[in-house]
């Protein structure tokens, strides 16, 4: 079951992968070209997944669209990650009163879900795909924050922290030294979870208009734009596609998880 | 509505379990006949003085508000609360002579004083398109009970046009608010808002004409195509006002089921070009544009083939249409030699479209063949109100841009040099003062002069007219096919059970 | 009283985190480009127009002064005026959060019901097919985006069955069964969702239960493995669940915009959406604040229940 979910994690996830890379050197098509004569073309040996109603190649921007994806799941953890574990770990370390103040500082950007921070973003400077991966990730932050901050108190009494304490190691040597890779691995299922949340996230945004542009091809904004009375395939190819992107991550994070928490292994 | 056997017992279910004791069912609204009619855009206000949104008047205009003259839907002029109007040789003064049945909702008459206050209203507007629409009145009086005199500056033909649209609605006097109490003398009386879903009209019991049909007309807006699509398919609604989703059409083929009304509309789908850009100023250049995009493979990309390609501001309603389409036929390469011609090369613009149906598939589109005569277009999505009007219209931040010109006649926008295409040829601006102020077979002939040296110039270009696309269930008749006025006329539509 | 202490402490932390939410969405909500007065004159807007409309409205006063009256009015109840209307926000947001208050009320309990049996068989046979099966259907659930749930369901339940209206809303006091009919799909797609979350709660913490010593016990003196987990599993996963809902109820607030916006349900979510759209600052100003406002408000509660049940937490609180 285990090594199941981490197979399935690792072959969906890969698919995306491999989905951008081939689209960085080939696609079937210009994804960015139309075909007037060519609208909704089904499935086919010359359109392998169709075309939508310009007559672009569904496959090619399908193909394309993963950038995308893995570009706004990449830059949104890593926005979250840059603040968020620093933040986390000095809280952790650190003043009860500091503490209490970024704990509340969270609880206020916690209140400012995805959602609210694009639209307030999109208002102020348009939507973009850009403005989407901050909302995402900014909003993301809090999460970062009370993990790292949990993980970092469990280890704080770990003999080898008081040991470099009382030999007057400075704190920021401690932090990087000695706290950081002991919740490395905790930070990496962190990030894989919410690196399939991103992707959904973006997915909603696209589909209020809160992200990309339209000749930009994104899986959301894909499906956000396929007419479903007359070529559901069109809505439903997007759909699966994200679908899958989502699960493998979210995946591939449950799998490591599994293998990294001690409890769960005793009872199996 | 009907209500089948499932939904009521999830309904009973639901309200059992979680509102015990809360039942508050008023009468069955099956008595009462309603028309339920979807439209695309909600208006954030009803008060058509400070706000240009051409959903007021989609909503109230005859509806609600009467005007002294009409437009039916085949363009023509039709008395309304004027009976008749007499016009001056000199063509200055104007004289309207006054229905004496007509009455407001209110009880109160549409006398000769009621109109001089709404006209005065009109003129005093915070818009600025009604306060420049009204320019021309120098004076409003009261001859009699029912006559009024309007006076003035010049002669102008398009003054009287407005007269049958927003600049010439007669608004209760007793009015206060009209941003959420709209009081005129139509068939209709605004009756509730349930903002972000609906807006209903209730029937006026005493209108002083042919009255509504309905006990009630619901409008329902529901921005999103495949929405608008499901909420007729399932039977929600009755009319589907505007087919937001052309492609969609062969779904309601069915004419046992459903009618599908096709005419055309006054709007104009432009794509504007910023004549205050250097480039833009380049004859070449924006003739090279004409010739770069497939207008007919546009339409039927687009709008499903809906709607007919142009190649002027001016609509084949129009009394001075003529097909000038043919002028830029697709021509790639003659667009690539004109811009070398122009020594331009690896040009970028900026193609900057309202968040609508039509413009970003639209600007999609143009992006595509653009980029084939090496033409780089970055397209960008602005929301409407917020956004484009801002940046766009008032800022002049764009190269490119596509808007629907839903009103008439608004080819006289070129003639000023202001507006947001800045497009500023004195020739052109001479020639529609002297279409304004000539007689009716001269104004034709200067305006079909106007449209050609529009085209010649390639001061823009136009895209497709707008069709009118409304979809109603069998049963369902008096729908206007062409959309000549801004108004979404229900005063005329009648339901067969 | 130590606890009662801690209590007052916390009550005023609460206060003090709300004030400055309330000058952060104050400042962001100002800082928007676009004018009320300008989006509303439209394409007939002049520099004159708008200075005269934004003098009516009030909007010329200074910050510092706008802000005072925001804040001091809402504590009399009082959330000002649309600007373009002049209709009172509290009017108009009653209704809009009585839609939103509906779909969050009615899916967070049936997700609940639904997630609960879930989690527990994929606990209890985690290691044959029903607890895949299970576990696998609520990862597929959870990566399906809510709104292609919700159209897919239109398209099924509405268009092609026509068991239930395609979307809109009907309030409750038009027609009972219309109200509860329009509230069905919107409902069941959020429920398909996040009883798919939940459900991975409520496993997670069966599977805590089974690795604890007092199941041991209670499986050593003859409990069925049943009864065990039955027993003490909800109680052991009813205080982590209340962390779980509270954010799950605080993220729907938000996040029933999708589902509104599928449905055209006129929830705060639309109302927010078309208030940024009119530059209506004040509404969207309102909008931001309730929603903040009920989130931090959620945490305050759940702190004070955590500390109910613990009084140690009363020294160091949550994370």
């Amino acid at each position: 079951m285990k090594r199941l979910t981490v197979i399935v994690g690792l072959v969906c996830s890969g698919l995306v992968v491999l989905a951008a890379l081939v689209s960085l050197v080939w696609t079937p098509y210009n994804p960015r070209r139309v075909d007037p004569g060519h609208k909704y073309a089904p499935l086919s040996w010359t359109h392998l997944l169709g075309t939508d109603m310009q007559g672009m190649d569904t496959l090619s921007r399908l193909l394309v669209g993963a950038q995308t994806t893995l570009v706004v799941g990449v830059l949104a953890v890593a926005i979250a990650a840059i603040v968020g574990v620093p933040l986390g770990i000095f809280v952790g370390m650190g003043h009860r009163f500091v503490g209490e103040v970024v704990a509340r500082g969270m609880d206020i950007l916690f209140a400012l879900p995805a959602l609210l921070l694009a639209i307030l973003l999109a208002a102020a400077t348009g939507a973009s795909v850009g403005t989407a991966t901050i909302a995402i990730g900014v909003s993301t932050i809090p999460i970062f924050v009370r993990m790292t901050r949990a993980a970092t108190l469990t280890i704080m009494n770990q003999d080898y922290i008081l040991a470099a304490q009382v030999s007057g190691t400075p704190t920021p040597v401690i932090a990087v030294r000695h706290v950081l890779p002991n919740i490395a691995p905790l930070l990496g299922v962190q990030a894989a979870a919410s690196f399939s949340m991103a992707i959904l996230a973006e997915a909603g945004l696209s589909y209020l208009g809160l992200s990309a542009p339209p000749t930009t091809p994104t899986w959301g904004r894909m499906l956000k734009d396929a007419n479903i009375f007359i070529a559901p395939t069109q809505a439903v190819i997007p759909g699966i596609a994200i679908a899958v992107a989502v699960l493998g991550f979210n995946m591939l994070g449950d799998g490591l998880r599994d293998y990294l928490d001690p409890r769960l292994k005793e009872v199996r | 509505m009907r209500v089948p056997h499932l939904k009521g017992i999830v309904a009973a279910v639901a309200v059992v379990a979680l509102l015990t004791g809360c039942a508050a069912q008023s009468p069955s609204p099956a008595s009462a006949k309603t028309l339920t009619v979807g439209l695309t855009l909600e208006p954030a206000t009803l008060d058509l003085t400070t706000s240009d949104a051409a959903s007021i008047p989609q909503l109230l205009l005859y509806n609600v508000y009467e005007t002294l003259l009409k437009m039916d839907s085949t363009g023509a002029i039709r008395p309304l609360l004027a009976t008749s109007y007499d016009v001056s040789s000199d063509g200055l003064t104007y004289t309207f002579h006054l229905d004496p049945r007509a009455k407001f909702a209110s009880g109160a008459p549409v006398d000769a004083a009621a109109v001089v206050s709404s006209i005065n209203r009109m003129r005093d507007a915070a818009s600025a398109t009604l306060q420049s629409q009204m320019s021309v009145v120098q004076d409003v009086q009261a001859q009699s009970d029912h006559t009024v005199q309007v006076l003035l500056s010049r002669p102008s033909n398009f003054w009287l046009y407005s007269m049958t649209s927003t600049p010439g609605i007669i608004v209760d006097p007793a009015e206060t608010d009209m941003a959420t109490a709209p009081m005129g003398s139509g068939p209709y009386m605004y009756d509730s808002w349930v903002k972000g879903d609906r807006i209903t009209l209730k029937k006026n019991p005493a209108y002083w004409g042919t009255p509504g049909r309905f006990d009630q007309v619901v409008f329902r807006y529901i921005p999103d195509p495949n929405s608008m699509v499901s909420a007729m398919l399932s039977g929600d609604l009755d009319i589907m006002g505007e087919m937001i989703s052309p492609d969609s059409l062969p779904r309601f083929a069915d004419t046992s089921k459903y009618t599908v009304i096709k005419g055309t509309t006054n709007g104009e789908v432009v794509l504007g070009f910023n004549h205050a850009r250097p480039v833009m100023q380049n004859l070449l250049v924006r003739q090279a544009i004409n010739y770069a995009i497939d207008r007919q493979a546009l339409l039927d990309t687009v709008w499903a083939g809906q709607g007919q390609v142009i190649g002027s501001m001016v609509v084949p309603t129009d009394p001075y249409y003529q097909d000038l389409s043919g002028n830029y036929p697709y021509d790639p390469q003659k667009a690539k030699q004109l811009l070398a011609e122009a020594g331009v090369s690896n040009l970028t613009l900026s193609l900057r479209v309202p968040i609508t149906p039509y413009a970003p598939p639209a600007a999609t589109f143009i992006a595509s063949q653009l980029a084939d005569v090496g033409i780089t277009v970055t397209v960008e999505e602005l929301d409407f109100s917020s956004r484009w009007l801002p940046e766009v219209f008032l800022g002049g931040d764009y190269d490119m841009t596509i808007v629907d010109h839903v009103e008439a006649r608004d080819i006289v926008n070129f003639a000023n040099p202001d507006y947001y295409w800045h497009y500023d040829n004195p020739q052109f601006q001479a020639l529609i003062t002297q279409a304004d102020e000539a007689s009716a077979a001269d104004f034709i002939t200067d305006m079909e002069k106007a449209a050609q040296m529009l085209s010649q110039d390639a001061a823009a270009d136009w895209l497709f007219v707008f069709p009118n696309l409304v979809v109603a269930r069998a049963g369902i008749s008096g729908i206007g096919a062409n959309a000549t006025s801004l108004s979404f006329d229900v005063t005329t539509i009648a339901a067969r059970d | 009283m130590p606890l009662l202490r801690a209590a007052a402490r916390r009550l005023a932390i609460f206060i003090g985190t709300v004030v400055v939410a309330s000058i952060v969405i104050f400042l962001i909500v100002q800082a928007l480009p676009g004018d009320v007065a300008q989006t509303t004159l439209g394409m007939g807007a002049t520099a004159d127009a708008v200075a005269a409309l934004r003098e009516r409205w009030g909007l010329d006063q200074p910050l510092a002064v706008r802000y005072g009256q925001w804040l001091v009015g809402m504590l009399h109840g009082d959330f000002g005026s649309s600007y373009i209307t002049g209709a009172s926000v509290v009017s108009q947001m009653a209704p809009r959060l009585a839609v939103t208050g509906w779909l969050v009320g009615f899916s967070v309990p049936l997700s609940l019901l639904v997630a609960w049996p879930l989690g527990l068989v994929a606990a209890m046979f985690r290691r044959r097919w029903p607890g895949a099966v299970v576990n696998a259907l609520s990862h597929i659930g959870l990566a399906i985006p809510v709104f292609f749930v919700g159209t897919v369901a239109t398209i099924i339940f509405a268009v092609n069955l026509g068991w239930f209206p395609a979307n809109g809303y009907v309030t409750l006091g038009t027609s009972v069964s219309r109200w509860a009919s329009h509230l069905v799909l919107p409902v069941a797609s959020i429920v398909v969702v996040q009883a798919c979350f939940l459900a991975r709660y409520v496993r997670a913490g069966f599977i805590d239960v089974l690795t604890e010593d007092y199941y041991r016990t209670a499986r050593a003196v003859g409990w069925t493995r049943w009864r065990g987990l039955v027993r003490h599993g909800t109680r052991n996963m009813a205080t982590s669940l209340v962390t779980v809902v509270g954010v799950q109820i605080a993220s729907l607030l938000v996040g029933a915009i999708l589902v509104e916006q599928v449905f055209v349900l006129p929830g705060l979510g639309t109302m927010l959406i078309q208030a940024v759209q009119a530059r209506d600052l004040v509404v969207v100003q309102d909008v931001v604040m309730l929603l903040v406002f009920a989130v931090l408000l959620l945490n305050f509660v759940i702190d004070m229940v955590y500390m109910a049940i613990d009084p140690r937490l009363a020294r160091g609180g949550r994370g």
